[in-house]
């Protein structure tokens, strides 16, 4: 199911809701699992049974953490089993095809069999649940939290319908207490509805109709400078606002039900370097790659060196928890390259001795470049971009069909972005001043869904 | 620019609950009220009333109710199904949808997902836009296939079959599509060359059509020709198919009756009200033929030149000009939202065969020819197809006829294969008569994809069946694509997708199976040929008492030298009711198998199978099938994947 569509706006979330504040308070973890199975399963129920599988082997990995480290034990076979164990199903179910494709290549360039295998297909949102039972295990191995008290709790965290398919990343220790202990107040609805509306405003008005632009531009075809670059800048707002819209309809949602969710952008096209950028996109990924890798592979307490190549692996991976595709890597390492970068040369760094409104416009430019490398089918056709990008392609007309509404998405995207306080300002003010026009954009984006079919959100596929 | 501050766990932050101004509190109530007001009320009002389903018709129906039939929560069809019902029934969601419509058309200009509004006020339907990547070469050469079938069987009847295929507005007019946006004319140009080849005569209008510099060919607002574009078809048509009568000869007289308002239908598709400010779009230049002073009337039955197509011919200027250039009385048969087929099926009921036409030109906007291949919606139009060569009865034998360039029978079975875009492989074994209604005859694939997205395609009687292969080794077995009794040879091919540059393949097997149990066979009694009137016939009497059981297959299998025949009926009577059950095949090839399941008379005593045959009056001897064996097999049904 998702968020932009009639039967969970009209129906599941309504009868949620309604539901929800009935069930005493012991019920309403249960009532959560339930709920979020079924929001889950609604299109594929069999890969609920997967979730559940990591559900019931990490409630299992940490209660025997514990008992292992009472007796005297680290624990630490059962917190392995755990990370293997997810890491596993999600190198099975997110990169098995791509590595089989990889090794093929191989094969074939040295004229040797080639392996074939089924498809795999991919579970939605596995990359975030599994990332979520990787970091209970681990915070309960490093005694960063205590086991959750229940299967049905753990059930509730792990399938939190809100954020199960497309994050924040919710790590276990930031949310341990609030599955037991959570207010529920009528400001906090309010705020969750006003960050809900803000996140559908924010997918059905700006990010879908700049996706158009975006397809049309990176649908193949050659593309001359301008085009490109509004081809780059559409799906630049696109994934922006499809995304932190996810999130901050996540971020309500889980107001609604009393939880309070980590922020996950912090208005990133407002960096003024790669590092700061990283520092407010997609803010629970880069925090847990930061906590449950860099940081335990030394992070920067091992030399310069060591810290630069710990950096770049950690982009890598990074890059390649995206997707199963060499862009995704090339993009991962692009951004590491940035980051190192920027740490060798520190403060020396051409852009850092700039106008700040220059850092900025120079650190966009490096996102939307990095972006390219992101949207590109293949590796190749990420190089036609930018080369076409940067006036290497021979075509000079204008190929975009460009109407007036992908203007008009395209200004408010500007406006938000550069000239609006973030969700996490609006829900701290929530001034009728934000309020009554957030109201009225809320009234269009219904309307707009009605008049649209649903458009999937990016990140499901990551 | 300020950012805001982080809070300092990283969660997100909200103030501590407090009791707020009374403008706040206000603003809060509002916020709810109005939000929860909206959701709420839009559920209700769904649910307690809702719109009634629209009455779907043809093969709109038919792929609605498989899909309801088909439906499981496993494979979320059922869950897409609900959220498509929602759609449709949703009273808030249609009564908002056009207003709202309205409100992005007037301010930006804005189409709807159906409706793309181009440049200039012109208007195109987005699905034909859209359609050239969907173009196989298959999906044309059985379309090709299918007319010239069609066209032989008119000919054997005197007819001359001239197809009129239309060019797509966002072909001719592509220039108003908007900036860039750009449909080549590939499909049009592809599918003209293809009926040629296949021996249809093709009327090709893109040059005329896209040359003309005058007042547009097609509507702007509307997917219809004009009133020009309908006097240079009836011309070109005239032209290119010798029809053509002297100026001398013409009775009539080509009038321009000034500007005409036109409103048309896309504005209607996109649920917009055509404004005051629309109608420099709509209005266009009326011209059109009169016979003293009046348009010229429809000829009825007694018209030498019938047009059938759909709601493209429904201009009675088509009428007018196609007379004024040929000299002949025409009647129009259009059918408004169906596929050609049906107005050729209804013009045949209409006339009988004493009152059939001299010519029929059958009108087929091009983007129905996506209509061919054998998804579930076409279902309807392949049946009319069948129908129409069903009664229109075969004058030959005529096996499938598949052109050398697109297939080949050297694949040999374990060789790795390389297979480019637009080149197809396959194999066809001549001789095997089959019917497949039921799913008892069946092909069988067993291949290794090693790269790329491939196709599998079954052909049998101008049917396609296909699947999409994916890396990796499979067994298929497919059911042949035929509705109706056919015995057409079967062929199978393997194509790249139109995505894929390259596919590598090893092709393990490919053969055409028959599922059936060959064990447990009840035998026939084979009688000598009779003659009865007209025709001969040959009756099977099972050796023991028989009773028809569910899947249960009856199985003949032709001699070497059994001569072939241009049609065979076969019936299968139950001796209690007396029941029958028919089918005629198109030809019988020798040495094939002739496959059935007389699935109306289950549960009841088979007493014979008779296969009756026309006599040939030329020699006044039957071309006899000569029946080598005659089985009835109980089940053993292998389902199709």
């Amino acid at each position: 199911m998702v968020f932009a569509s009639g039967i969970f706006l009209y129906f599941f979330l309504p009868i949620f809701l309604a539901v929800y504040y009935l069930t005493p308070r012991k019920w309403k973890s249960l009532l959560i699992a339930v709920a979020s199975y079924i929001f889950y399963g609604w299109w594929r129920p069999d890969f609920v049974l997967l979730m559940w599988f990591s559900t019931v082997l990490d409630y299992n990995c940490g209660k025997r953490i514990v008992v292992g480290q009472k007796l005297g034990g680290t624990g630490k076979p059962w917190v392995a089993l755990s990370v293997i164990a997810n890491l596993g199903l999600l190198a099975y179910f997110k990169y098995f095809n791509f590595g089989i494709d990889s090794l093929n290549a191989i094969l074939v360039g040295f004229n040797g069999p080639v392996l074939s295998f089924a498809q795999v297909m991919l579970p939605v949102g596995i990359s975030f649940y599994t990332f979520q039972t990787i970091s209970y295990s681990v915070d309960i191995y490093k005694r960063r939290a205590e086991p959750v008290g229940n299967l049905t709790d753990f059930m509730c965290y792990v399938a939190l319908f809100p954020q199960l398919v497309a994050g924040p990343i919710v790590r276990y220790n930031t949310i341990a207490e609030q599955l037991s202990e959570r207010t529920h107040t009528v400001d906090k609805f309010y705020r969750g509805v006003l960050a809900f509306q803000a996140g559908l405003v924010k997918k059905l008005l700006v990010a879908d109709i700049l996706g158009e632009v975006a397809d049309a531009a990176f649908a193949g075809g050659g593309l001359g400078f301008v085009d490109s670059w509004i081809g780059a800048l559409a799906y630049t707002f696109q994934i922006y606002f499809d995304f932190s819209g996810y999130s901050d309809m996540a971020i309500g949602l889980g107001l609604m039900m009393g939880f309070r969710f980590p922020i996950n952008f912090d208005q990133p096209y407002r960096s003024i370097s790669i590092t700061d950028f990283w520092r407010r996109w997609h803010v629970s990924l880069s925090a847990f790659l930061r906590d449950y890798l860099y940081v335990p592979l030394g992070g920067n307490r091992k030399g310069g060196v060591r810290t630069y190549v710990n950096l770049s692996l950690t982009m890598l991976i990074g890059g390649l928890w995206h997707g199963a595709n060499w862009t995704f890597i090339a993009w991962g390492a692009y951004q590491g390259f940035w980051l190192v970068f920027e740490r060798l040369t520190g403060k020396k760094a051409l852009y850092s001795s700039t106008p700040r409104i220059v850092q900025v416009a120079i650190t966009f430019a490096l996102v939307i470049c990095g972006w390219i490398l992101f949207r590109a089918e293949t590796l190749g056709h990420a190089g036609q971009y930018l080369s076409q990008m940067f006036g290497f392609s021979g075509h000079d007309v204008t190929g975009l069909a460009l109407r007036p509404i992908h203007g008009a998405a395209a200004l408010a995207a500007a406006i938000v972005t550069w000239g609006l306080p973030t969700t996490q300002g609006l829900l701290l003010r929530a001034r009728a001043v934000w309020v009554l026009p957030l109201q009225a954009a809320f009234w269009l984006a219904l309307l707009h869904l009605h008049f649209v079919s649903h458009v999937p959100f990016l990140y499901f596929q990551f | 620019m300020k950012t805001t501050p982080e809070a300092q766990d990283g969660l997100i932050s909200i103030p501590d609950s407090r009791p707020g101004s009374m403008g706040y509190r206000l603003l809060v109530a509002f916020v709810l009220l109005t939000s929860i007001g909206l959701v709420l009320g839009t559920a209700i009002i769904d649910v307690v009333n809702p719109l009634p389903k629209p009455k779907l018709m043809g093969a709109e129906k038919v792929e609605r109710e498989l899909q309801e039939k088909e439906a499981k929560w496993s494979d979320g069809s059922l869950a897409r199904l609900i959220e498509d019902n929602y759609r449709i029934t949703s009273r808030m969601r249609n009564g908002l949808a056009g207003p709202y419509a309205t409100f992005l058309f007037r301010n930006l200009r804005e189409g709807t997902k159906r409706v793309y509004v181009g440049t200039d006020g012109w208007m195109f339907m987005r699905s034909r836009v859209h359609m050239d990547p969907e173009i196989s070469q298959l999906k044309i050469v059985g379309s090709s296939m299918m007319h010239a079938a069609i066209s032989r069987r008119f000919a054997t009847l005197g007819i001359r079959h001239i197809l009129l295929p239309l060019p797509r507005k966002s072909s001719i007019f592509n220039r108003h599509l908007g900036i860039g946006l750009t449909s080549v004319p590939e499909l049009d140009t592809q599918l003209i060359a293809a009926m040629e080849a296949a021996g249809v005569e093709a009327i090709d209008l893109y040059p005329s059509w896209s040359a003309w510099q005058g007042e547009a060919v097609y509507l702007r607002t509307d997917s219809h020709w004009s009133t020009n574009g309908v006097r240079i078809a009836a011309e070109q048509l005239a032209t290119q198919s010798g029809l053509m009568i002297a100026d001398a000869e013409r009775v009539g007289e080509v009038v321009h009756g000034g500007r005409l308002p036109q409103p048309g239908g896309l504005f209607r598709i996109m649920n917009v009200e055509a404004g005051p400010g629309d109608e420099k779009y709509y209005e266009t230049d009326s011209v059109q033929v009169l016979v003293g002073g009046r348009i010229p009337q429809d000829a009825g039955k007694e018209a030498s030149l019938v047009v059938c197509g759909s709601s493209f011919s429904l201009f009675s200027e088509l009428r007018g000009f196609l007379g004024y250039y040929t000299g002949k009385a025409v009647t129009l048969y259009p059918s408004p939202g169906a596929h050609p087929m049906k107005s050729i099926l209804r013009m045949l009921d209409d006339r009988g065969e004493a009152g059939l036409p001299e010519i029929l030109v059958e009108e087929l906007p091009i983007h129905l020819i996506l209509m061919w291949p054998p998804v579930r919606s076409t279902l309807g139009v392949r049946s009319d197809a069948c129908k129409l060569l069903t009664m229109l009865k075969p004058p030959v034998t005529s096996t499938l006829d598949i052109s050398s360039e697109a297939w080949t029978d050297k694949v040999s079975d374990g060789v790795k294969l390389t297979v480019k875009r637009g080149r197809y492989i396959g194999k066809v074994k001549p001789g095997f008569l089959a019917r497949a209604g039921t799913g008892c005859a069946e092909v069988q694939l067993d291949v290794e994809v090693l790269e790329g997205d491939m196709q599998f395609k079954v052909v049998a009687g101008g049917r396609h069946l296909a699947t999409q292969l994916s890396p990796g080794r499979q067994v298929l077995t497919l059911p042949i694509p035929s509705l109706e009794a056919t015995s057409d040879q079967v062929g199978m091919a393997l194509s790249c997708l139109p995505s894929t540059v390259t596919s590598s393949v090893i092709v393990h097997s490919m053969e055409l199976v028959s599922a059936i149990d060959l064990s447990g066979a009840h035998p026939f009694e084979i009688s000598t040929i009779q003659r009865a009137e007209e025709h001969f016939f040959v009756e099977l009497t099972p050796k023991a008492p028989l009773r028809m059981k569910r899947h249960g297959t009856i199985l003949l299998g032709l001699d070497q030298h059994s001569q072939e025949m241009g049609e065979v009926e076969l019936t299968v009577t139950a001796s209690g009711s007396g029941l029958s059950q028919g089918y005629q095949f198109t030809s019988v090839a020798p040495g094939g198998k002739i496959v059935f399941s007389p699935n109306l008379l289950i549960g009841e005593l088979i007493k014979s199978v008779r296969i009756s045959w026309e006599a040939r009056a030329e020699a006044g001897l039957p071309g006899a099938p000569a029946i080598q064996s005659a089985s009835y097999y109980p089940l053993a049904v292998k389902r199709g994947e």
